[in-house]
Formats: structure tokens, sequence, C-alpha cells
């Protein structure tokens, strides 16, 4: 009957009420401003609008920037995703096994995640600046002169090996946990048939861990499409050295403050970038999907 | 004085509709069961007599008074749970003395309340106690108490037996059955799927089939007392579901008509049974009913008595032991059991002789309707 | 047969060499912190000549100091009407019935997919037109709303026993008092996995306060930091940007200890069981 269907409403919208009217202004209304934003162009300082429509995206497109951030992006994302996901589930592996103080190690390990990426990455900088822990053992040791944070070559991998460093101790908790859910019934069936330890995880834990595994890459994926904070930092927020830490937010970030006028491109690209991610967790989502039916 | 009145009561749930034509007067003071399968809506109908749930059509009326638009607190009814739904944090007496701290009442009347309930359930040790500490028959008794506090005008029971081990089970029982006596002019409401715990409780039995299969039929099947339902049966449902192990049900077709009652033909026998003929004609395909325990194993010089079987199969229970067996000559019909005292010695395939009182025979038309019992 | 003795032993050997290799940025960064500054410039040996709390003493009798009771305020403020808003949220969602109800929660499944940094910069927008542009409100209000947590409490209360809040219907609560009598007092390990949750979220947070925050006392400890070694960087003076790394995870170390299971909690549910 509708009228019971309804009858909580009252005290519904009030546990509701706070939630509602804060999502309503910070979360829904800037999605819409984004939107709007991104056909204009923008003065945020005098207020001054003026209608540009999908020159904006043109003007994206020509932009080396654009391309520059597309580039790094999206080769962060090919090393960084994998890399944080397959190391996440080697430990936890590894961990599930017969393994004395258990509790410790993942105690310690998770150190890393618990660090916020501004003392992580002042960490790391000074491990790889040119005066850094690395870069002389490198040169005492190997007799190699890399000068990794002012290298185009070398800037993005530092942070590339930050960010795995950073999370996977978090995906190797999620992992750990579903591989704990596993029967141990499975694992010695296939033992008796004889399976080594590399084979039993490939046949037994990877198929039970699907959902978990889809899970940790969208996420994965999410954030590292999303990468500001150590970029940022080791660029001195310039995206340097030429370029070569230039991510998507960042550039977003200096289209919104440190251009002028270009407020509306800013936008355009959050937008553009929604759509990446969008588009790319789809693609996951199929992966995926069409792997689980047949496994 | 009614306790509870139900009319027209109908409910459906997401499509399906789960109870249909409820109408029921339930006297006050009365020990009342719910009882029927899973699936037949007894649970569903005890939380809308308790206001949990209001999604219903027809009329829900506690000690005539609409209960339409009444929330379950203001409903004067105590129920105890299932899982018997204890706050695991608080006391046993904080636990007790909730529902009426939210009344209002005065310190010293919560005091007495639980005082009186405590005593009667030997719960005087266990009031500092919480939860977790308590065993589950100790628990089960917390839960009752707190619905005795609160001197509700109906008791609402749903499957409370069914978390606990046999044992203690049939003890818990008997102690329910003495809470009813002890407090006088209480009605209660009880929900179980098990027959036994309606036979041996209940003042008055509501038996409830669902009705998702069957488009047109009411949810209730029979009302009346234990020992009704055990006797007359009003169809094949009630027969099968009342009385273990359940009656035995064969077809056969009726050879013949009277005062007397009707005759069937079984075995290329007549027997007789002591039922109503109206409605039926000779010929006509018919469920001949006779419980096991009614069935005795001894030849009769009487025809219109006996029965001859083969036993395929014995279980010796002790008590009483159970045989197996067909009647030759009947074919497609399930096993016909006798369930006997009798220290017999008798072996499987055995040929044993029957016979069955006109007395005892139930006799169900096409529809599965019960014909009346004579005297 | 098995070959126990031998991949046991692997296995924790890389699992320590891992553990070392992940101790060594921290161990490094506090060797760092107790060194001088002409130490550090001399760089000759690994270990300090003796423990120097020079560098510490520096940063924290500078800005440093407010920057860290800024974000200490801060996350307390959010964590505190964060873990309150976002219960009642869930609860609704869970339990009560309302036409809103599946409104709602798709509404918030497709928020919860636009990725945050990316609203962001609109959001600056929004609070700055609102006039809270530089103020901690404004990091407040945008980080109230936590739609993992809401997510996360309203798992939690689908699968509390609603005998107990029917019970509690009966015996005369209202709504709110079932929920704050009776759900509440039993959701105290999901209230603290939620409230570590966004208490980290908001201490580790960095490009919103350096969107939302300019003014240098008011900064909060990601930016702050940022900010210091920036300075220090000219005067190559990294033993105080280590010290101040260092003070900066103190606080959810702290928390951490203490309440490990609940981090760890938090993980798993974290591990899609929404």
């Amino acid at each position: 009957m509708n009228a019971s269907d309804n009858r909580d409403a009252g005290a519904a919208w009030a546990f509701l009420a706070p939630t509602m009217a804060l999502m309503t202004l910070f979360m829904l209304a800037p999605v819409l401003v984004a939107l709007v934003v991104s056909l204009l162009k923008m003065d945020v300082i005098s207020g001054h609008v003026q209608w540009a429509g999908l020159k904006n995206l043109d003007y994206l497109l020509e932009d080396e920037k654009f391309w520059a951030a597309l580039r790094n992006t999206v080769r962060y994302v090919l090393v960084v995703v994998p890399a944080q996901t397959v190391l996440a589930l080697g430990l936890a592996c590894l961990l599930n096994g017969k393994v004395r103080f258990r509790r410790g190690f993942v105690t310690l390990l998770f150190l890393p995640t618990l660090t916020s990426s501004a003392a992580m990455t002042m960490i790391f900088m000074w491990l790889f600046n040119n005066n850094g822990l690395v870069t002389q053992y490198l040169q005492v040791h190997w007799g190699v002169t890399v000068r990794f944070l002012s290298d185009p070559a070398w800037a993005l991998p530092v942070i590339m090996l930050m960010n795995v460093f950073s999370t996977v101790p978090l995906f190797m908790v999620v992992f750990l946990a579903g591989l704990q859910d596993i029967p141990a019934a499975l694992y010695e069936a296939i033992e008796l048939d004889g399976a080594g330890p590399l084979r039993k995880h490939w046949e037994i834990s990877v198929p039970q861990l699907m959902p978990i595994l889809f899970y940790v890459v969208t996420m994965g994926l999410i954030g590292c499409f999303q990468v500001f904070d150590q970029a940022f930092i080791v660029s001195g927020g310039d995206g340097g050295p030429e370029n070569s830490t230039l991510t998507f937010t960042l550039l977003i970030y200096h289209f919104a403050f440190k251009t002028y006028n270009t407020m509306g491109l800013a936008c355009m690209l959050a937008l553009v970038l929604m759509l990446i991610i969008v588009a790319a967790t789809a693609l996951v989502n199929r992966f995926f999907k069409a792997d689980g039916v047949n496994r | 004085m009614t306790a509870v009145a139900l009319r027209g009561v109908q409910v459906e749930r997401g499509g399906t509709r789960i109870l249909r034509d409820v109408d029921l007067d339930l006297p006050a003071g009365a020990f009342c069961v719910f009882v029927g399968p899973s699936g037949c809506g007894k649970s569903t109908l005890l939380r809308l007599i308790a206001g949990l749930d209001d999604d219903h059509e027809g009329e829900i009326a506690i000690d005539g008074r609409s209960m339409a638009g009444v929330p379950p607190a203001k409903r004067q009814v105590a129920m105890v749970f299932q899982g018997y739904a204890l706050y695991p944090h608080m006391t046993v007496r904080q636990n007790m003395a909730f529902a009426l701290r939210r009344a209002g009442l005065a310190a010293a009347d919560i005091d007495a309340r639980i005082a009186h309930a405590a005593r009667i359930l030997e719960l005087e040790d266990l009031l500092q106690r919480k939860p977790a500490a308590l065993s589950g028959g100790q628990r089960q008794r917390v839960a009752i108490g707190r619905a005795i506090v609160k001197k509700p005008k109906v008791f609402l029971f749903d499957e409370p037996l069914s978390n606990l081990d046999a044992g203690l089970r049939v003890q818990t029982r008997v102690e329910i059955a003495k809470l009813h006596r002890d407090l006088g002019s209480a009605s209660m409401l009880y929900v179980t799927h098990d027959q036994v715990e309606a036979m041996t409780l209940a003042d008055r039995i509501v038996l409830l089939r669902p009705i998702i299969n069957s488009p047109a039929e009411g949810s209730i099947v029979q009302v009346g007392k234990p020992m009704d339902l055990y006797h007359r049966p009003a169809n094949l449902f009630a027969a099968r579901f009342i009385g273990t192990p359940s009656m035995n049900l064969i077809e056969c077709r009726v050879s013949s008509l009277g005062d007397e009652g009707v005759t069937v033909e079984l075995q290329d026998r007549s027997l007789l049974a002591r039922v109503s003929a109206a409605g039926l004609g000779i010929g006509d395909s018919v469920t001949l009913g006779v419980r096991p325990e009614h069935v005795r194993v001894a030849g009769d010089a009487d025809a219109s008595r006996r029965l001859e079987a083969r036993v395929t199969h014995i279980e010796s229970l002790g008590e009483h032991t159970l045989l197996y067996t067909v009647l030759p000559g009947v074919t497609g019909q399930p096993a016909m059991l006798v369930k006997t005292t009798n220290e017999c010695a008798i072996g499987v395939s055995d040929r044993v002789p029957l016979s069955v009182a006109p007395g005892v025979l139930h006799v169900f038309d096409r529809h599965g309707l019960a014909q009346a019992r004579m005297t | 047969m098995k070959k126990p003795g031998w991949s046991a032993a692997a296995v924790h050997a890389f699992l320590i060499a891992y553990s070392l290799l992940t101790l060594v940025p921290f161990v490094w960064a506090i060797l760092t912190s107790l060194k001088t500054t002409r130490e550090l410039a001399e760089a000759t040996q690994l270990l300090p000549v003796a423990f120097n709390l020079e560098a510490y003493r520096t940063i924290l009798a500078s800005d440093f100091k407010t920057w860290f009771f800024n974000s200490m305020f801060v996350a307390l403020v959010v964590t505190l009407l964060g873990v309150v808003s976002n219960s009642l949220a869930g609860y609704a969602l869970a339990r009560l019935r309302f036409k809103g109800s599946g409104p709602v929660f798709g509404l918030m499944l497709l928020m919860v997919m636009v990725p945050t940094q990316v609203t962001m910069i609109p959001a600056f927008l929004v609070v700055a037109n609102l006039g809270l542009a530089d103020t901690h409100s404004s990091l407040i209000l945008t980080s109230i709303v936590s739609i993992a947590s809401i997510f996360m409490m309203r798992q939690f209360f689908v699968s509390f026993p609603a005998e107990l809040e029917e019970a509690a219907r009966l015996d005369g609560c209202g709504t709110f008092e079932v929920f704050v009598r009776i759900v509440l007092p039993l959701a105290a390990p999901a209230l603290a996995t939620q409230a570590i949750f966004v208490f980290m979220s908001v201490w580790n947070e960095f490009m919103k306060p350096l969107l939302y925050i300019a003014s240098l006392d008011k900064y909060l400890l990601t930016q702050g930091l940022n900010a210091a070694a920036k300075q220090y960087e000219k005067s190559a003076a990294w033993n105080i940007t280590m010290a101040g790394s260092i003070i900066s995870v103190l606080p959810i170390l702290a928390l951490y200890i203490v309440l490990n299971k609940y981090f760890i909690r938090l993980s798993d549910r974290a591990g899609g069981s929404w």
C-alpha cells in the first residue's frame, strides 16, 4: 500500500537532511557548474564570463601541454596499476601461507599507506634528489650518475615508484582478507593433484579473487588517473622538468589558477578526464566480466 | 469477549499474495496457536497483529478497538521473538524495565513488576547479568519476563522454541503452558510450524496453508480445538498436517451409500465408513483416510472392516512399532503405515490381516473436503 | 612430499626483505631528522653523530605548530560531524521506508563514480561564491559527506538484527530513539572504523587545502609541509623537512597502534562489501 511504502518519510528526510544539503551544494552543484563553465571563458578574479562553447575543446586538443599530460597520465596508469595490483596480490598470497608473525608483518607493511602523500613525497625527494641516499648509492657502488628529479626521463618513474610503494599495502590487506575466505580444502585438493605454489595460486587464488581483483584494478585506475599531490610537490607545481610530471589534474590546476582566463579550459579538461576514467572503467568492466564468465 | 478480531485480512508482498480472506475471532484468555508449514503466512499474521507491519487490507481489532493507524507501542501487546531480541548492551533488569521506563511508569511500580516476573520465571539471580552471559533457556525466560512486565492484553510468541535444543524444547513447552495458567486471564497468540507444539499447548488451533500456488483458496484451513482437528480434519491438508505419523490416504471408489455411512471398494472388499453421504454418488472417486494408530493388526470376521497387507519394512521404536505395508491388489498407492504397540512376531514379507473400524475411517471427496462424521 | 622447510624459509626471507625495504625510507627520514644541518652538508656518515633534536626544535618553533593544530582541528570536527551525518544517512537508506530511498541511493552511486579531484576545482567555484574561500569552514563543509562511509554504514545497518529494532518499537521507541538507544550503542565497531577512515583522509588530504586555503596561518599540515620544504630546500635543510614529515605521521601512527584492528577492518570493507 502506498501509505506504508512511505511511512518513515518524515524521519528519513530528517536523517538525510545534512547529507542531502551538503551533497547538493558541494557535489551536485560543482558537476553542474563544471558543465556550464566548461563552455565559457571565465576570469575568476573579475568574474567576467564569455561564451566559448566547444572552442575550449579545440583549444585543448591543440595545446601541447594537453598531449603531454595525456601521455604522462596514461603512461603512469599503465605502469602503476598492474605493478601495484600484482605486487599486492603476490604479497597477500605469501602472507596467506603459514607465516609466523603475520600480524606483525601486516602492521609493519601498512606504514606507507598511513603516511600522507605530502610527507611520503618529501621523504622520497630526499632519497632521490642530487644528494639523496639512492643517488649517492648508485654513484658510489655502480658508478652511475642519475639526476632523478631533474631528469625528464626519471622524474615520473620516481613518482610511480612512490605511488606503488604507498598503495600496495592497502590493496594487499584487501586481497589478504579475500584470500582468508577461500576454503583451505581447495588448496589441499590441488596440492594432492601435484600443483606447486605458483600453479596453486594461479588456479585457485586468482579466480576466487576475481571480484576483489576487479575492485582493486578499478579503484587503482580511478586513483591513478587523478594523480596530483606527488606531481605537484616534486615539480614545485609546474609539471616539470620539461612537462614530464605534468599530469591531467595538475594541468587542470594550472588552467584554473595559474593562467589567465582559462577556468573554462580547466572545467572542460576535468570533464574530459571524467570521460576518460569512465571509458577506462567500462573497458576494465568488460574485460573482467567476460573473463569472469569463462572462469 | 474477543481478544483479537481479524476481518477480511489480505496480504500481498511483491506481487505475491501471502494471506487471503483471514477472518478470525480469538476469545480472550485463550491460548491460540497459528500453525502451518513455512510460507503459510503465520508469522506475517502475528506481525500484523503486533503492528510491526501495517501493509494489509482488512481490519484488525484488539480488545474491541480497531488497530488501524495504531503504532505497535500503543497496542498493549507484548512479543516474544524467535531470537529473543534481548538488548545486548543492557542487563536483564534493564531489558525488562526498558518498555516501562519509556511509558513513564513510577520506579516503584517498575521494580514491583520486575520482582514479580523474576519470581515466576526464576530470574532473580540473573537480573544483573547481560544477555551474553546467559544460556539459551535463560535468555528465553528473560524474553518472556520482558513481555510479562508490560501487562499486555495479548502475548505474542513467534516460534519461541525453535532455537532451543530438543530436550529444552519439551521442558519449556510445559513451562509456557504453566505460565498461561498462572497468568490467569492472559490471551496468548503463539506461532509455530510444529504440530506437536500446537496440539499440546493450544486451546484453539488456527491451521494455515501456503496459498502461493492456489489462486483462490483462503489461508485458513481449519479453526478448532486440537482434538477437533485430530478427529475431524476438514480436508486433506488438515488430515496430513495433524498427527505423526500422518494419516494414511488411499484413493478408492464409492460402492454404496446409505444411512449407516459410505461404503468404498478396496482390495475387492467393501469397507464401511461412518460418514455422511451428502454430495457423493456411487462410483465417485474419493480418498479414504485412516490414521496409522487406528489400524489394528488382527483378523476380523466382519468383511466390511478387513484388509490384507504385506509388510515391506519395520521400524521398532520401543514403545511402538511402525509397520510399512502394501495392500496387494491396490496399485499406485503409498505405503499403508500401521502403528502398533503389540510386540508382535511379525517379519518383513509377512502377510498380516488389518482391520479398520467404521468409526475411524475418513472419507474425502474429489475436492479434498471431508465428509462430515456421523455421531 | 612437500618441501615445507625450504619454501617457508624463502617466503619469510622475502617478507623480511620487503619489510626492511618498506622501513628504509622512514628510518632514513628519522636518521636525517636527527642530524644537524652541517652534518647534512658534509654528507659523509649514514648515522647521525648524536641524537640531535635541533631540527625538531626548529620546526616546532615555526608556523608548523599552527599548521599541526589546524589539521587536528579540521580533522576532528569533520570526523565528529561526518560520523554523525553519514551514520544517520546510512541508517535512513538501510532501514527507513520512504519513496525517496531508491533515488537517493542511486544519486549517491552516481556521485561516487565522479572522481573527487575532478570536481574539486568546480567545487572551489561554489565555495568561493559562498564567500567561504580561505576558511576552515570550507574544508569542513566539503569533507563531511563521505559517500563511501554512508555505504559502509548502510551495509552495517542492513545486517543489523531487525528483531532488536522491532522489540524497541514495541517497547515504545520512536524511530530516532530506536536509532540512538539501541542501534548506535551496538554499532561501535563500525563507527570506530568510519571515524578512522574519515580522520585519516582529512589528515592526509593535500589538494583540497591547497585550493581552498590561501593564508599561511590557516594552512593545514600537508600544504604547510610543502611550503616549508620549498623554503628549507633552498638551504638544503632536509633534516628539518624530515622532522616535519615524521611529526606529521605520528598522530595517525598512534591511532594505528591503538586501533590497529579497525584499520584492517576498513580495508576489508573497502574490499567490496558494498
